[in-house]
């Protein structure tokens, strides 16, 4: 996967005069992050919100694609055959991972409202992700991923043909720490807690 | 423990949490199902089942039949297991574990004829598909995705037509036939 270009974001802040010295300011950002998917398995993930985030307004893919969550320990799948998705109601919401295969090189664009307040409850064991937000950088970095390593942490990261592992032991990262680009999806296996990854403006 | 020896058992963990593997039931982009003609088959009438078992002599397991796609879909000859009342794209190998080895078989069958199904294909009657067993390691990672239809070969259903069996209002039909027959000589 090649992340071909960052968010584009076009910053929209309404503001009013409210109660003559009271301002209210709204704050959306919306934009889109272009993805370039290589013939076969990507591992990538959804940072932006759309609304609903079924996987048919998230992804325009060519026929023939299929998409791989995991959810329990197992992978589910869906693919994108004679023009529908098999299972339309699937959702991708902001910080979920997913595989996706494509049969042959493609670029997708995912369109939507970055989410400010993102909560992830983590399973123990394996968890399939993305940063929820689409910035790039170290994935333990406050800016960046925002991730709390926990001690036993291995983060796994799709090289094109298999998995290049990171492991957070004895507080700290071997054999580095890892860093996500943006759109990236990763395995983190791990204890049971939160992701959390706010956004904010300032 | 060094780092090692933790990788090691953490990952005999994940392993043993998983407990039964996957396989990916599709065989869109891999081998075809051809008509007697030998025209990938078409027709939601026509359904793939996949059976497993240990070895050849032991395919006991099966997963629910997965109807073949309509005549405009753009992969004739694939099944759908994602259809309606299929078993889903990926299903879970009862009784194998990551790293085995399973044995696998597909029949077809026109669910459309009443009287046929994986029976009638493992006798190869006419109209109905067999193809030849063939295995699936599945994978010892619990991040790998499932294959599975790797190692079928195209095949094609067996020549001499749709099977002729009665259905049921034509067996009454003829009975009462008989039966009217019988009174007739009587009288």
């Amino acid at each position: 996967m090649n992340t071909k270009s960052l968010l584009l974001a076009a910053f929209v802040a309404a503001v009013g005069a409210v109660s003559g010295s009271a301002q209210v300011t709204s704050q959306n950002i919306v934009g889109y992050v272009r993805l370039s998917l290589a013939k076969g398995y990507n591992l990538i993930g959804n940072q932006l919100n759309n609304g609903n985030n079924a996987i048919g307004t998230v992804l325009n893919v060519p026929d023939g694609t299929a998409v791989y969550k995991f959810t329990s320990g197992k992978y589910v799948a869906n693919a994108f055959v004679d023009g529908a998705w098999d299972a339309p109601a699937m959702t991708l919401a902001p910080g979920e991972g997913f595989f996706i295969n494509v049969p042959a090189a493609t670029t997708i664009t995912l369109i939507g409202e970055v989410s400010l307040t993102n909560s992830k409850a983590l399973a123990a064991g394996y968890n399939l992700l993305t940063v929820p937000v689409p910035l790039a950088g170290g994935l333990a970095d406050a800016a960046a991923g925002g991730l709390t390593a926990a001690e036993g942490d291995v983060v796994y990261q799709w090289t094109g043909s298999g998995f290049a592992a990171k492991e957070f032991v004895d507080g700290a990262w071997a054999p580095s720490a890892p860093t996500v680009k943006v759109g990236e999806g990763f395995f983190l296996k791990g204890t049971a807690r939160t992701y959390a990854r706010n956004f904010s403006v300032n | 423990m060094n780092k090692f020896a933790y990788l090691v058992v953490a990952s005999a963990l994940a392993v043993s949490a998983f407990g039964q593997g996957q396989i990916d039931l599709n065989n869109r982009g891999l081998a075809l199902v051809n008509d007697a003609a030998g025209k990938p088959l078409t027709g939601t009438t026509f359904v793939a089942q996949v059976w497993y078992g240990a070895s050849a002599s032991t395919l006991t397991s099966s997963f629910a039949p997965s109807p073949f796609r309509a005549s405009t879909t753009t992969y004739p000859g694939t099944w759908n297991p994602a259809a309606v009342g299929g078993p889903g794209a990926l299903g879970t190998l009862t009784g194998f574990a990551p790293g085995s080895t399973v044995t696998l078989q597909v029949r077809v069958w026109d669910s459309a004829v009443a009287g046929v199904g994986a029976a009638q294909a493992l006798s190869k009657t006419a109209g109905t598909g067999l193809s030849e067993t063939f295995t699936y390691a599945i994978p010892a990672d619990p991040l790998a995705i499932p294959g599975g239809m790797g190692g079928l070969k195209s095949f094609n259903l067996a020549a001499g037509g749709t099977p002729v069996v009665p259905e049921p209002t034509t067996i009454a039909l003829g009975a009462l036939g008989a039966a009217a027959l019988l009174l007739r000589r009587r009288k």
